[in-house]
């Protein structure tokens, strides 16, 4: 099986079960988003999806090989991580935050070599931020954050793209902009999967949407067949009319007070 | 591309500002140990250096030459190894608390550090002082970082006002142990203590210093790269492979060993850890494989010529070192501190 399968996940967290018997595929070049209420268990999820949390029971496979059975380093080579808004309390500049993507690369003796540069300046432009290589990461907008962050998600060359809520505080613009950047980079064979709490945004970007309430998986498939009104009452608890978005011909959700 | 390319081009690459700063480092013990009350001359260190590594004889009196071998050399020595050392610890728990007002000082360890070492000295306690005093930091810090993730987020400034409790306690501790054995001028060696003072460092000073520098320092600047990931949190660390619980213990229990033997032979010197640190950061950048090393050489030229201003400015009275350090850098707190913005530093 390709991809990063889990399969009946479950993580605890001080006797609290947060994960709760999971099973899901995040395949190759597909966008899989993940969506719930808040404290629904989706950070937790991504975690241990990430390979930093060990699942209590359960197995996640990637490739068909146990995942923590992986070393840490090649699994950090093989997985990337970007999460919301996450600052450095200690001024460094762009390109040293994209650098940070070639830590599982590197030897603990030699330096970064002339690939390590190739791969960041590539990332970079990828991401079209260049232009900011020596600019102070904190003098960044919240958006170019965000590009920052997934260039050096990029510079990792993963295989497996996790991403935790990565337009939370952003503007409009700067959502589309990092959602539409995380698809293109999905279409090269990424395995992708993000937590997105705007379902609008979740409708218009996902492949394939996993609904998480209380722990669960209470729902999965396409936009269209995840998000009707009956599922929007029981997980969010909210009324809403779901049309169709005139554009895209995605699900466009209405909520009524 | 090309525009990085020349940027990176123009600044002057760390080898060169390594070369220059232990020239520096050179230059400040050679001509440090010329000032004082009996003049001596750059030429007079060398050739009493020289004589005692057994390189041709010394051509000077034996008093002169025991005022440079015996007094000033292991003193300098020790002010460069002792700045080193805090500069090093203080990058080190800048990098792995994320807070830039982190510092052995502030944070309590050299508080905790002056305790564990006056118990021995003056309570008999039959540990080794360099021992005893990394007992010390290491009970400090513990419980600087346990009040400040206790009851919410470990924040930058929970941590600091922590370490500000912690170390008052250390001090005034240390104070009453002194106060209530000490035989000759129970105030002066408070203060020594609490202040930081070089005056008694000797050549089992210097020992102390360097063997600890190796022995704890090299490794940390070995793992300067691991120290780089957490630059984002531990999430972000972990999610770059890095062992994130190992590597942290490893190295907070490393600054507290390294605290603990600069402060066994010199007392609690302030700020060393906290200045030198940001100011290599803006002129190399934030990588630790540079800047650990970068600021360890600036760390001990800066207390080599603080200790030089302390014992002769006022001369013959002394000054402790720490007055000079905390001149420059608390006024750098300040800065710190205002210029943070108020949202900054989510744990």
């Amino acid at each position: 099986m390709s991809g990063l399968v889990a399969t009946g996940v479950t993580v605890t967290i001080a006797g609290r079960t947060i994960v709760d018997d999971v099973s899901c595929t995040i395949a190759p070049g597909r966008v899989t988003v993940l969506i719930g209420p808040n404290g629904a268990g989706k950070s937790t999820l991504i975690r241990a999806l990430a390979g930093i949390v060990p699942p209590d029971s359960g197995s996640i496979t990637w490739n068909g090989s146990d995942w923590f059975a992986i070393p840490r380093r090649e699994r950090a080579r093989t997985a990337a991580l970007v999460e919301q808004d996450a600052r450095s309390e200690l001024p460094m500049t762009v390109l040293a935050a994209v650098e940070l993507g070639r830590l599982p690369y590197a030897s603990r003796f030699a330096s970064p070599g002339h690939d390590d540069t190739r791969v960041v300046l590539q990332s970079l432009a990828s991401v079209g931020m260049t232009a900011f290589a020596s600019r102070p990461f904190d003098s960044l907008s919240g958006g170019e954050r965000q590009r920052v962050h997934l260039a050096r998600a990029l510079a990792q060359q993963p295989s497996l793209l996790l991403l935790d809520e990565p337009t939370n505080h952003l503007d409009v613009h700067a959502q589309l902009d990092t959602l539409a950047l995380v698809t293109q980079l999905a279409t090269t064979g990424v395995a992708t999967m993000a937590a997105l709490h705007d379902l609008n945004l979740a409708a218009t970007y996902a492949d394939d949407l996993l609904v998480l309430h209380h722990g669960r998986i209470v729902a999965t498939g396409s936009p269209a067949d995840v998000l009707t009104p009956g599922l929007l009452r029981s997980v969010y608890g909210v009324d809403a009319t779901v049309l169709e978005h005139p554009v895209t011909g995605r699900p466009l959700i209405a909520y009524s007070p | 591309m090309t525009t990085i390319t020349r940027r990176e081009n123009r600044r002057v690459p760390p080898s060169a500002w390594a070369i220059l700063l232990v020239i520096g480092v050179v230059l400040s013990v050679t001509f440090a140990i010329t000032f004082g009350p009996a003049s001596i001359t750059a030429g007079d260190v060398w050739s009493s250096v020289l004589s005692h590594l057994g390189l041709g004889a010394s051509p000077l009196t034996p008093l002169r030459d025991g005022i440079v071998w015996q007094l000033r050399l292991p003193r300098v020595l020790t002010a460069a190894a002792v700045g080193a050392g805090l500069a090093i610890a203080g990058a080190v728990m800048q990098a792995l608390t994320r807070n830039s007002l982190a510092d052995p000082y502030l944070l309590g360890l050299s508080s905790g550090a002056s305790l564990g070492a006056v118990s021995v000295l003056l309570l008999g306690v039959s540990i080794l002082l360099p021992v005893a005093a990394f007992a010390g930091a290491l009970l400090a810090l513990l419980l600087t970082l346990l009040i400040a993730s206790s009851g919410g987020g470990m924040t930058p400034s929970r941590t600091v006002l922590a370490g500000v409790a912690v170390s008052s306690l250390g001090a005034a501790l240390t104070s009453f142990i002194i106060f209530w054995t000490a035989k000759g001028d129970s105030y002066r060696e408070i203060l020594n203590w609490l202040l930081g003072s070089l005056a008694g460092a000797d050549w089992s000073a210097v020992a102390i210093g360097a063997v600890a520098l190796v022995i704890v320092g090299v490794p940390i600047i070995m793992a300067g790269r691991s120290l780089d990931a957490f630059s984002f949190g531990d999430t972000a660390a972990a999610a770059l492979g890095v062992s994130v619980g190992r590597t942290r213990w490893l190295l907070l229990v490393s600054t507290a060993l390294l605290t603990g033997a600069m402060v066994s032979v010199s007392g609690s010197i302030g700020f060393v850890g906290l200045v030198l640190p940001h100011a290599v950061r803006l002129v190399v950048g934030s990588r630790h494989r540079v800047l650990l090393p970068l600021s360890a050489l600036v760390g001990a030229i800066f207390l080599i010529w603080c200790d030089t201003i302390a014992r002769t400015m006022f001369d013959p009275r002394e000054l402790p070192v720490g007055i000079i350090t905390a001149v420059i850098g608390a006024p750098l707190f300040v800065m710190l501190l205002v210029r943070r913005p108020a949202g900054s530093g989510r744990p």
